[in-house]
């Protein structure tokens, strides 16, 4: 699965961190789910895409 | 403290318990040999001393089950669960060398302690692995 959480993270000028904070999640999991080497839950995709106002098959594709 | 940084709430705790442990492990394991060379403790004395510094080091593996459970951020429960399976492979491995080596060759295999460390140094080595791995790709 790819994604394109850094592209939208960056649109909105937040870091790792920020985003990580938002989402109560760390910031290695931020930099996990970025990177392609941990595909988020279901309940926390649908946190993501709430937290960027899109939809999860925004983010996340299937590769 | 400096290795709870960027650590979550429920790790913060779960180090802070776990200093507490191995603080109160050094100190039941300074009287129990303390008691056991100089009191000359027997029978039900000794088995007391022997077992006693055991609980903190159990209360460290009952805390490791409370944080996963505790564990908000499911991508650092994913680490740590993988680095216990990585410990417990490690110690599993060790017990089975350690029996076949006493059981075919006779030797008196690993000297006590030894299990628990391969463990806790399973565990460790791999947080570090995967903290590093993860270290290599943040970006800001």
């Amino acid at each position: 699965m790819t994604n394109r959480l850094k592209e939208f993270r960056q649109e909105k000028g937040w870091s790792q961190q920020e985003l990580g904070d938002r989402l109560e999640i760390s910031r290695q999991s931020v930099i996990a789910i970025e990177t392609g080497k941990y595909d988020p839950s279901l309940p926390l995709a649908f946190r993501l895409a709430k937290t960027f106002g899109k939809k999860i098959e925004e983010i996340f594709q299937d590769s | 403290m400096l290795f709870c940084k960027g650590a979550t709430t429920a790790k913060k705790a779960y180090q802070r318990s776990v200093l507490q442990f191995m603080a109160a492990y050094a100190v039941v394991l300074f009287c129990s040999s303390w008691f056991v060379k100089h009191d000359g403790a027997e029978h039900f004395y000794l088995y007391f001393w022997s077992v006693i510094p055991a609980i903190p080091i159990i209360g460290v593996i009952f805390r490791m089950g409370k944080y996963l459970r505790e564990e908000k951020d499911e991508y650092q429960r994913l680490l740590t669960m993988q680095s216990i399976l990585v410990g417990t492979g490690a110690l599993l491995a060790a017990i089975v060398f350690n029996d076949f080596i006493r059981a075919f060759a006779k030797s008196p295999g690993l000297p006590p302690f030894w299990f628990f460390m391969i463990f806790c140094a399973g565990m460790g080595l791999t947080q570090a692995f995967l903290k590093f791995r993860n270290r290599s790709a943040a970006d800001d």
